[in-house]
């Protein structure tokens, strides 16, 4: 009998469910759609909805169709195969999104960027951007892809712990180990602990390291795949020198298997003093701070006789949003962008979300959050001195290379010369691979706030 | 029935020629794209030959998925029917109390998608506030290694959650397999003075043979086939410890963009898999033992 | 004395293992109910609150109401197409004899072993000319030819079972051969139509890739794809409370149906399976 009531609920769900099925919105909503797809991440969705609402104020008769997703590529790929792609996109940082350029699945921009600048008329858009922040985002002088925010990356520390204990925030890498050194010896809590399941964020470390010892000129020829440049000195110190954190006992235990959400709730918890982390931190933790946690952050630290300043920090705007080539209404595309880019929207960004976006002025016109603020501070007491690496986007193999060896170093699996000869076979690899497309990055200036 | 072969031919038709539209046209098509370059976006494809073979046949990666892969196979092979069997034998063959409990419970993780199963074993296996580090902690022991963060220990908590997976379905299919064989075999062994381990040895392993190769087959199938799992609980780290076939199959296909690499690498996994469960039939084809 | 320290040990065995097996599903169960700041705190200590927050939530953001719905029809109607065919399939494989019969046998055991992302892009593409793509109508078709394979291994092995006497009586009788099958060999396989069922049933509530594929709108998307964006969006977030209240409510219909009939499941498979 229990197996025949079971039938019958099943068949009337069945019959309900031929009622009960999904609608499609878009099927509501007309002919005039503007349909954008974002990738639903640590940032959240409101500020793609505040800017599609500023988009309707603006174009009354046009819709616009916004939604994002955490797996926002996985689930438009069949449509940009179909034919049928949104009009404007932001996928999945980790993606290879250049290759989409070669397709010629992108759209160019430049018409977009000598546009006047929605919100303040008397400027182009090209320039409200951030000087240096649209490069990151061109192919040969053309501008494809455009910048989401300007990401500060860092050492985070918790600014109510440090001056409980006195501690005093590391200028050099030999006083970063004193300190871990005293906070071990003083207190139960780790120096540090870190999101060892993904460990391009101790590569925020890494990358400091490097910086400090080899200056720009190192990195440009490492993202530039130049021979040989994997295995110099400076690289191999960098790797030791990460490694010598984890062999002290420095991070807290069992990092190493840690996705970002726990360490940086652990780090939250208190059980750890720093972490590094961008500054999407506070806006990705918000449903878990701990009332009053004020979360601050330092540059990673440097050398007095390094190539790089000493307070240098970690700063991009990667490249992200881009109007797909082949979508229905590719200029509405752009016009969202132009909102979305807009001043006024980047204010919005920052007061709700923390984060900067590269719109000069942006940050005038609205409280910066403190933790956001630290960072400005922090890059304004360093003389505007920022740097980046580009290679972590433009050759997604040996991105996913620095990943494994970096965390092979940090368990002691690697030695640091092995770190080096690992690397370097793999940009070898990609080096003689005709389909790797190749970009060449130049001495630049750094990337300076107005 | 030979003159009824008409009857027959139609009641198969419908099924085969769904099969062969939805089934066997795509992977035969499937074949061909390991022998082009293709992104996957558009519908530029360049011819490739064999290239993408002896790229495959060079790729340090790919042997160590190959690698890690046969580790959980053949361990999950191993343990899986050991554990399920001596379960249902225990079970059928009364030798442990509330068996009725344990024959529903122990079903349950099969009910469970493999994304809550790996969603829970990763929270169990957290260092530090996983309670497997803290039952142990409870025993005073320190320094605990990282579990699924260590590249020595990875791969065997990734077994093990398998093996917690599949334990359950295969009891099922054990116990009903025993309980098909009729008292009478048991009660001869008794009266013949054998124990319970040879009458495990001389009536119930032979009879339930036919079982046995299917769950082998399946088995080998769920070992070949381990995705979600390693995806969500390691992303086959670290360092690719635990990376698959099927793993490295999907970042080469949606990450790095190199669909006909990755269909080459799956039309490889296809036939490796494909003569191993031959070979598993062939082998048990001598033991199939009538009533 | 050797015999009582077995049956201890092997009482202390399974009772670990059901331990194992229970405990992290009421872990599951009762965290559904937890705030994710409780559960970072202490993971294992019952919840202060019971509070039904997280599961409204995920409800809501994940459109479980919708995608219940659209996983219902779904998974239902590729039961009953699947069941037809494959079971009609198997009847004749095992009941009748003709030139080809074990190869194609063998060409759908072949099916189970084909790793599913070999087929998915081309796939695609078919269902693209077809203009089957983004629907649930497609989706249906795809689940019910690739659950086939495993359908008529299962089922054949049933037929098998039942004696040809039946067949020989009921033709000398002058039943015809579709309603020997429907009215005769059917519900003499019930169980192990019922069996298969269930595990189809399972199989498809819980399946994602295919899915993935082949629906890209929104509002058609079945169960596991928005446990899925679930998942990930709680990830991101870092909103898990509500993310197991969203693998507990996937999980309870399953539960529920396999608590209830399952020793349907074990009848079933005792029938055929030995012989098979």
């Amino acid at each position: 009998m229990k197996s025949k009531i079971v039938f019958g609920l099943l068949v009337l769900l069945y019959a309900c469910s031929f009622f009960l099925r999904g609608e499609d919105p878009a099927a509501q909503m007309g002919d005039r759609v503007m349909e954008g797809v974002f990738f639903q991440g640590g940032y959240g969705m409101e500020w793609v909805w505040a800017a599609a609402a500023e988009f309707e104020r603006a174009h009354p008769d046009i819709t616009a169709y916004v939604w994002g997703n955490p797996r926002a590529w996985d689930q438009t790929r069949p449509r940009f195969l179909s034919g049928n792609p949104p009009d404007v996109f932001w996928g999945i940082h980790n993606i290879n999104f250049w290759v989409n350029l070669n397709d010629g699945l992108v759209a160019n921009l430049d018409s977009l960027m000598d546009t006047p600048a929605y919100g303040q008329e008397h400027l182009k858009f090209k320039e409200t951007f951030m000087a240096g922040s649209l490069e990151e985002g061109q192919y040969e002088g053309q501008q494809y892809f455009l910048p989401i925010t300007y990401a500060i990356n860092g050492i985070w520390y918790n600014k109510g712990m440090f001056d409980e204990h006195g501690w005093t925030i590391p200028a050099t890498w030999d006083e970063f180990l004193v300190l871990c050194e005293l906070i071990t010896k003083t207190t139960d809590i780790a120096p540090m602990t870190h999101q060892g399941k993904y460990p391009s964020y101790f590569g925020m470390i890494y990358r400091g390291l490097i910086y400090k010892l080899g200056g720009e000129a190192l990195l440009v020829d490492l993202d530039n795949l130049e021979p040989g440049a994997w295995q110099r000195p400076e690289v191999i110190e960098a790797a030791r020198l990460s490694r010598q954190v984890i062999a002290k006992g420095y991070a807290l235990e069992g990092s190493s298997s840690f996705s970002h959400t726990e360490a940086q709730m652990i780090w939250l918890q208190e059980k750890a003093a720093m972490i590094p982390c961008g500054t999407w931190l506070e806006s990705e933790m918000k449903h878990a701070l701990p009332p009053g946690f004020e979360m601050r952050v330092m540059p990673v630290p440097g050398f007095i006789d390094g190539l790089g300043g000493v307070g240098a920090m970690e700063a991009s705007a990667g490249p992200a949003f881009w109007v797909p080539q082949e979508s229905a209404h590719p200029e509405w595309g752009m016009e969202y962008l132009r909102v979305l880019l807009s001043r006024k929207l980047a204010g919005n960004f920052l007061q709700e979300i923390g984060s900067m976006q590269p719109i000069i002025g942006s940050d005038k016109d609205v409280p910066v959050p403190p933790a956001t603020q630290s960072a400005l501070d922090v890059i304004a007491a360093a003389d505007g001195e920022t740097f980046n690496m580009r290679f972590t986007s433009w050759y997604l193999e040996l991105d996913n290379e620095f990943d494994n060896a970096l965390g092979a170093v940090l368990n002691g699996d690697t030695t640091p010369e092995e770190f080096g000869v690992r690397l370097e076979a793999q940009a070898e690899r990609l080096r003689r691979d005709p389909d790797t497309i190749r970009f060449r990055r130049r001495l630049s200036g750094a990337l300076a706030q107005d | 029935m030979q003159r009824n072969w008409k009857a027959g031919l139609l009641f198969i038709l419908p099924a085969l020629l769904f099969y062969m539209l939805f089934m066997i046209v795509p992977y035969g098509l499937a074949f061909g794209v390991s022998f082009v370059k293709w992104r996957g976006v558009s519908m530029d494809m360049q011819f490739f030959g064999l290239g993408n073979f002896r790229m495959m046949f060079s790729d340090p990666y790919f042997w160590k998925a190959l690698t890690n892969t046969i580790f959980f196979t053949v361990c999950t092979g191993v343990i899986v029917p050991a554990l399920a069997l001596y379960f249902a034998v225990s079970v059928t063959r009364r030798l442990v109390r509330w068996a009725r409990f344990y024959r529903i419970t122990y079903f349950f993780p099969n009910l469970i998608s493999q994304v809550a199963i790996a969603v829970l074993w990763w929270f169990a296996l957290n260092p530090q506030f996983g309670i497997f580090s803290n039952f142990l902690r409870l025993f005073g022991m320190q320094d605990l290694p990282s579990w699924l963060g260590d590249p020595v220990w990875a791969p065997w908590c990734i077994v093990v959650v398998k093996v917690w997976a599949a334990v359950g379905f295969y009891m099922v299919l054990y116990v009903s397999s025993i309980e098909g064989i009729p008292e009478d075999y048991y009660d001869a062994c008794r009266i013949d003075g054998a124990g319970e381990w040879q009458a495990f040895r001389h009536v119930t392993l032979p009879l339930i043979s036919e079982m046995m190769k299917v769950s082998t087959i399946f088995l080998l199938l769920n070992g070949f086939g381990t995705f979600d799992l390693v995806r969500i609980m390691t992303d086959g780290g670290p360092d690719r410890s635990t990376e698959t076939l099927a793993t490295y199959i999907y970042e080469n296909a949606f990450e790095l963009g190199k669909f006909g690499y990755a269909t080459t690498i799956a039309m490889t996994l296809f036939f490796i898999t494909f003569s191993l469960a031959m070979l598993s039939l062939w082998v048990q084809r001598k033991q199939a033992v009538e009533y | 004395m050797l015999d009582l320290l077995r049956k201890t040990v092997t009482q202390v065995i399974f009772t670990v293992y059901g331990a194992i097996v229970v405990f992290p599903m009421v872990w599951l169960g009762y965290t559904s109910f937890k705030t994710t700041e409780e559960l970072f705190a202490d993971a294992w200590s019952l919840p202060e609150i019971w509070s039904l927050a997280n599961f409204i939530e995920a409800w809501n953001e994940a459109q479980i109401g919708d995608f219940f719905w659209n996983s219902i029809f779904v998974t239902v109607s590729t039961l009953i197409l699947q069941l037809f065919l494959g079971s009609m399939a198997s009847y004749s494989l095992a009941k009748y004899q003709f030139r080809g019969s074990n190869l194609i046998y063998y060409a759908f055991l072949a099916g189970l072993m084909f790793p599913i992302f070999l087929g998915l892009v081309p796939l695609f593409f078919l269902m693209k000319s077809l203009h089957l793509l983004n629907s649930h109508l497609g989706l249906i078709l795809v689940y019910a030819a690739f659950g086939l394979p495993f359908t008529i291994f299962v089922l054949t092995a049933f037929f098998r079972t039942i004696p040809t006497t039946i067949m020989e009586a009921g033709i000398m009788d002058g039943c015809s051969h579709f309603k020997l099958y429907w009215s005769v060999m059917l519900p003499l396989a019930k169980p192990g139509i019922v069996t298969v069922g269930i595990f189809t049933f399972i199989s498809i509530w819980n399946e994602y890739i295919l899915a993935l594929i082949l629906l890209s709108s929104s509002h058609l998307r079945t169960l596991p794809l928005g446990i899925a964006v679930l998942q990930f969006v709680q990830f991101y977030e870092v909103d898990f409370g509500t993310l197991f209240a969203g693998l507990v409510i996937v999980m309870l219909p399953t539960l529920l149906c396999y608590v209830i009939l399952q020793n349907q499941i074990t009848k079933g498979i005792t029938v055929g399976a030995v012989k098979g």
